[in-house]
């Protein structure tokens, strides 16, 4: 079986990208091809405009320059404490100001480095966890973030908090892909791929995809309230679609 | 009804659960909310009977946890966040057969039990597929009647859809509200949207209860939000806006009640 099927598809520097789709629809592996943790059974992945042997032979220094994310990130861990546990990758890349760098991630992931630093990954709450491996991605600082489920287990307030840094960290030039089950968050990308079964359906604009209520629908995704509405509403009278209930509002307004 | 009665916990010289006293009650849909680390999961734990509380006690009508014993295991249930951490058969009529074979019972009665329980969480179609082969959401589905099998009077859901698509979030909320007319139902999480239909909502910070009262209530109290870490769904913003523009809405807020009070405001475009 073929987790992803042919398709081609170019990710500029700094794009700020959301890959949606429901369980079993190819993300994960889409994603791991983009990462180059995995080769693709036919085809090539282009990494900073070349053609590496990976996995293998992926040199160090791409590999660093390409962050990644689980989705069960806390099956990962293995140090003794949370400081050693976001130390090992900048350690291991040989990066200078581990501390500094160390404290940095964490703080940047919402948990406050004196309080957590000596506590062990294994008794953390499962939000906490994620907290933990999202910072011990961010520790090598990469120009290339992947993200799969980064705000699955996050609380409200937690989930907003990264959502604001990771829209900061990407206007640095910085590329970054999210895998989300949420068109919710979807909203905010500069583009939206759709995945279902392997195939690419969509690669637009947030506002060109939602505009297919009934096709995302039926692979298994939820447009946000006000698309639905909004979609509802066109059903019955020319109305604008709307993709954040501001949105909405400001179009219900102009009616009034 | 259960009773948490003033129950504190604490590990490595930490307090993670201080004085917590709550209730569920039979036939209702009772939320937990509380921002990460704040002590939900250690609740449940306790409430299940797989932690033994520092002080205070846990009551199922009225008789005490530990004086229930096997009794009170039997007529709690949890579902946890990960469904594959909670299947133990290869076969689903198999998985749910598991629990009523350990009970002792005869082979007609686990029978029974094994079909009303997959019925009821819609799965008795798949009753002899591999639990490999279902989605995240049937996996949480099977867990759920494997508990029904042993005839449950508690249901307690730690965040039991975390890690699932929106397809398999619904469907496992949805078994949960039926569920909640015959069961008590505890049902944990930090997704105000999965709590809108709460009789009554807890909310936890840093260990302790700092709100108890309606969905309501909890959603106009700025402070009681703030601590528990939790956000304004979409669905309760565009409501509080359409209120404002005078239009009456109705709780559940969902599509239906958004869309029916939109058409009752006098637009334009639709005369």
């Amino acid at each position: 079986m073929d987790a992803v099927k042919p398709l081609s598809l170019r990710i500029a520097k700094g794009e700020w990208l959301a890959l949606v789709g429901h369980t079993g629809s190819g993300k994960s592996s889409l994603a791991q091809l983009m990462a180059g943790l995995t080769s693709p059974t036919k085809g090539i992945v282009k990494h900073f405009g070349r053609v590496w042997n990976y996995p293998k032979d992926l040199p160090i220094e791409i590999r660093r320059r390409i962050g990644f994310l689980f989705q069960f990130p806390e099956h990962q861990f293995f140090a003794e404490t949370v400081f050693d546990e976001v130390a090992f990758a900048a350690k291991n890349f040989g990066l200078d100001n581990v501390q500094d760098r160390v404290k940095e991630s964490l703080e940047v992931a919402g948990l406050s480095f004196d309080q957590f630093k000596d506590r062990s990954p294994f008794t953390l709450s499962g939000g906490e966890k994620r907290k933990v491996a999202l910072a011990s991605v961010m520790v090598c600082d990469p120009e290339v973030l992947i993200l799969d489920e980064p705000s699955a287990g996050l609380d409200g307030a937690s989930k907003k908090a990264f959502w604001d840094w990771l829209r900061d960290y990407s206007k640095e030039e910085r590329t970054v892909i999210f895998i989300t089950h949420s068109l919710e968050e979807a909203v905010t990308a500069e583009r939206v791929l759709v995945l279902s079964n392997g195939t690419l359906l969509f690669a637009d604009s947030p506002r060109e995809v939602f505009s297919h209520v009934n096709t995302l629908r039926r692979v298994g995704l939820e447009p946000p309230i006000a698309t639905e509405i909004s979609y509802e509403l066109r059903k019955r009278a020319s109305f604008p679609m709307a993709l954040t209930v501001e949105e909405l509002v400001s179009a219900l307004d102009g009616d009034l | 009804m259960i009773e948490v009665q003033d129950v504190s916990y604490g590990l490595e010289g930490r307090s993670i659960l201080q004085s917590v006293s709550m209730n569920i009650c039979p036939g209702q849909f009772t939320v937990l909310m509380g921002g990460n680390g704040a002590g939900k999961t250690t609740l449940a734990k306790i409430i299940k009977g797989l932690l033994v509380p520092t002080s205070g006690k846990v009551l199922m009508d009225g008789t005490e946890m530990a004086a229930a014993g096997r009794d009170y295991q039997i007529k709690v249930g949890i579902v946890f966040q990960n469904p594959e951490n909670q299947i133990v058969a290869s076969v689903v009529e198999e998985d749910v057969a598991f629990g009523p074979e350990n009970l002792g019972l005869k082979p007609n009665e686990i029978r029974e039990r094994v079909e009303s329980s997959l019925k009821t969480v819609g799965l008795w179609d798949l009753r002899h597929r591999p639990v490999h082969a279902l989605s995240g959401g049937q996996k949480q589905r099977l867990a759920i009647a494997g508990i029904l099998a042993l005839r449950p009077s508690y249901i307690l859901f730690d965040e039991a859809t975390a890690l699932l698509d929106p397809v398999g979030r619904k469907e496992v909320l949805e078994t949960a509200t039926i569920l909640a007319k015959s069961v008590g139902v505890l049902w944990i999480t930090h997704d105000l949207r999965e709590a809108l239909q709460a009789d009554m909502l807890y909310a936890l910070c840093q260990g302790r209860v700092v709100f108890q009262g309606s969905v309501q209530e909890f959603i106009t109290n700025p402070e009681a939000m703030d601590l528990a870490n939790a956000t304004i769904p979409e669905e309760v913003t565009l409501a509080e806006m359409l209120s404002k523009r005078g239009a009456h809405v109705d709780w559940p807020l969902n599509k239906e009640n958004l869309l029916k009070a939109i058409t009752s405001l006098n637009l334009k475009t639709f005369h």
